[in-house]
């Protein structure tokens, strides 16, 4: 989860323009990152509508977010943008809309859809489709899930290693760069960056680039990367 | 144990491949069905832990078990497999276990119960005990030249117990026992060991008698020699029929059959019924060379005698007998160039000279030797050492 939804309450988000602002220019990754998914084709800013109305759906998202209701807001963010771009497409009436989910489009979508409309079946097709698409980054990486089990740590100390050193990865840059273009997990670099002996890295090799890819991706793995995050679980388990 | 929530990533089978909130992808068992995507509950910790601690719970038990037997094994109290019994003036009764360590000691007397009050000797080796015992005995006096006796008596408790006692528990090492650390003082007591049977041990505690004192006085009922039981706790009724000439053959007796005074021996092979002497293997176990009925009187590793009662005048013995090297210490009188000894008379009292083996430092703590009270004998056996002089002298 982003360090500002820690920060800023959302209370303050909804209230003072200037956080509000500040939020909105920060999100512009994220927003230009679904939009473009939803639109099979790269949006930039001032230059695609497209871009204009994922933003009004994000700014209306803020509004309609509750905290308390355990779901994610990028997660509901997304969702409303993804609505807002269909019900733009259908009104633009152009064919670009027929590549969008069809059975979205059959029903009539409501671009105004509330929290408690965004129910249980929503959040599983949404993070049915980030598992497909983990699935996928995994196989790029010669990974099964079933790699996957047979690596994963049993014993909490080995777990929260293995797990810090896949978000020392992630949030690396040029360590993630190289992960993306070679394939492969630095593991000389990335030991001398965690501090963590090179076997027990060597050990965790796989998991560690599983989890990397959920944390590193963070606008295509809402869902998924609140499972690895140390200090997200910390804190819920507590 | 706690659930947690999880993410199902893959279907095979009857499992589901899960992502869990502390994330470990794991496969769980397909007890809901659940789509790809959706979020179902499972244990937090490992898959089957349940069985697993069934299992543990399972070894842990046989694991107390086990231990707890080992241990009582181990630790349990060490069983007594023989009776041993010593009567200086202190008599004590102690019971030793297989190995031959102290499993419990009785006081049979005040002086007992003095001599040893400010000693544990529970678990100690028998043979440390015995010394310990003597030496005490001997350092306040309980031991000296007018009470220089020692009777030890030692029996199995029960007849299966006695091939499980301690190997060296013979009447030789006992005697050994108890005399090599007085030695080194300077002092050598007479030691009578009796080997009893676990029936003759119960007759002696019904008797209220050391195994000892009831060894000792069947003896003398056999020799012919009548006393009172009781009387048996007396030192100086013990002294004196240790000393009686009857009662010493009837004691050397036993020693040659095993059916004379004590035939209940349970293993007569291994024990020298009745001994109060340690016999020699070599020369003490046969019959005097010249004849003479080998005498009880037990000299344990050297003129024993004149270290008890004949110590008191060696002076008058060299006026009374013209040897020289009767004024040597006693140790010179150990050597092995020694070969006539002198002993307190049983009835006279007197001195008399007496033939020994030669001892040497090799079998100067376990021989025993006869002594002959045959003074007109010694003249024959002088009149053959000139004889054998002259012969040889005319041989050369």
């Amino acid at each position: 989860m982003p360090e500002w939804e820690e920060q800023l309450t959302w209370q303050r988000l909804k209230e003072d323009s200037e956080a509000r602002e500040d939020f909105l220019a920060e999100s512009q990754t994220f927003i230009r990152h679904v939009a473009s998914k939803a639109c099979f084709r790269s949006l930039e800013w001032g230059r695609d509508e497209e871009l204009s109305e994922a933003l009004m759906a994000f700014n209306e998202a803020i509004d309609l977010f509750v905290m308390d209701k355990g779901v994610p807001f990028l997660a509901y963010a997304r969702v409303l943008m993804k609505r807002r771009l269909i019900d733009y497409y259908r009104r633009q009436r152009l064919r670009q809309a027929s590549s969008l989910d069809q059975e979205d489009i059959g029903r009539g979508i409501d671009i105004h859809l509330g929290l408690d409309e965004f129910r249980v079946q929503e959040q599983c097709s949404e993070r049915a489709a980030e598992i497909q698409q983990f699935a996928k980054a995994l196989a790029s990486f010669q990974l099964t899930f079933q790699d996957l089990v047979a690596a994963s740590p049993k014993h909490r100390d080995s777990r929260e290693t293995l797990l810090r050193a896949a978000l020392e990865l992630a949030l690396d840059p040029e360590l993630w760069l190289q992960v993306e273009r070679k394939g492969k997990v630095p593991m000389q670099a990335l030991a001398l960056k965690t501090q963590i002996h090179a076997k027990v890295l060597e050990r965790g090799r796989k998991y560690i680039l599983a989890v990397a890819l959920l944390m590193a991706n963070q606008h295509d793995y809402v869902y998924l990367r609140e499972y690895v995050l140390p200090q997200e679980r910390g804190r819920r388990d507590e | 144990m706690s659930r947690m929530k999880a993410v199902v990533l893959e279907k095979s089978g009857s499992r589901y491949t899960v992502l869990g909130k502390n994330g470990t992808f794991r496969q769980v068992h397909r007890r809901v069905s659940a789509e790809v995507g959706e979020e179902i509950e499972i244990r937090s910790g490992i898959e089957g832990f349940r069985g697993l601690r069934v299992w543990a719970g399972v070894a842990a038990l046989f694991l107390v078990v086990l231990t707890t037997i080992m241990g009582w094994n181990l630790y349990q109290a060490p069983t007594a497999v023989a009776l041993l019994s010593v009567d200086i003036n202190p008599s004590l009764q102690f019971a030793i276990d297989a190995q031959g360590h102290l499993v419990k000691l009785q006081m049979q007397n005040e002086d007992a119960k003095r001599m040893l009050s400010k000693i544990d000797l529970t678990g100690k080796p028998i043979a440390e005990v015995l010394g310990q015992i003597v030496t005490q005995a001997y350092d306040q006096k309980f031991l000296n030249a007018e009470h220089h006796w020692v009777v030890v008596g030692y029996s199995p408790m029960t007849d299966k117990m006695s091939k499980q006692m301690p190997e060296g528990l013979n009447v030789n090492q006992i005697t050994t026992w108890i005399t090599e650390n007085v030695e080194k003082k300077g002092f050598t007591p007479q030691v009578a060991v009796f080997p009893l049977t676990s029936q003759e041990r119960v007759l002696a505690q019904k008797g209220d008698l050391t195994l000892g004192e009831y060894a000792l006085w069947q003896t003398a009922q056999k020799a012919g020699v009548m006393t009172q039981p009781e009387k048996l706790k007396d030192t100086a009724e013990r002294v004196r029929l240790l000393e009686n000439p009857q009662v010493q053959a009837q004691i050397q007796s036993v020693k040659k059959g095993p059916d004379s005074v004590l035939p209940q021996t349970t293993e007569p092979a291994k024990h020298d019924s009745g001994s109060i002497d340690k016999p020699n293997k070599e020369g003490t176990g046969k019959p005097a060379s010249d004849g003479l009925p080998p005498s009880p009187v037990k000299v344990p590793n050297n003129p024993a005698i004149e270290k008890g009662k004949t110590q008191y005048n060696d002076k008058q013995k060299e006026k009374d007998l013209g040897h020289a090297d009767t004024k040597a210490p006693d140790k010179a009188k150990n050597s092995a160039n020694s070969k006539t000894e002198r002993v307190k008379g049983h009835d006279s009292g007197v001195y008399v000279p007496v033939l020994a083996p030669i001892p040497t430092p090799q079998n100067s703590e376990h021989d025993a030797y006869h002594t002959y009270r045959i003074p007109e004998r010694i003249d024959q056996g002088e009149q053959s050492d000139n004889i054998n002089r002259e012969h040889n002298e005319n041989s050369h």
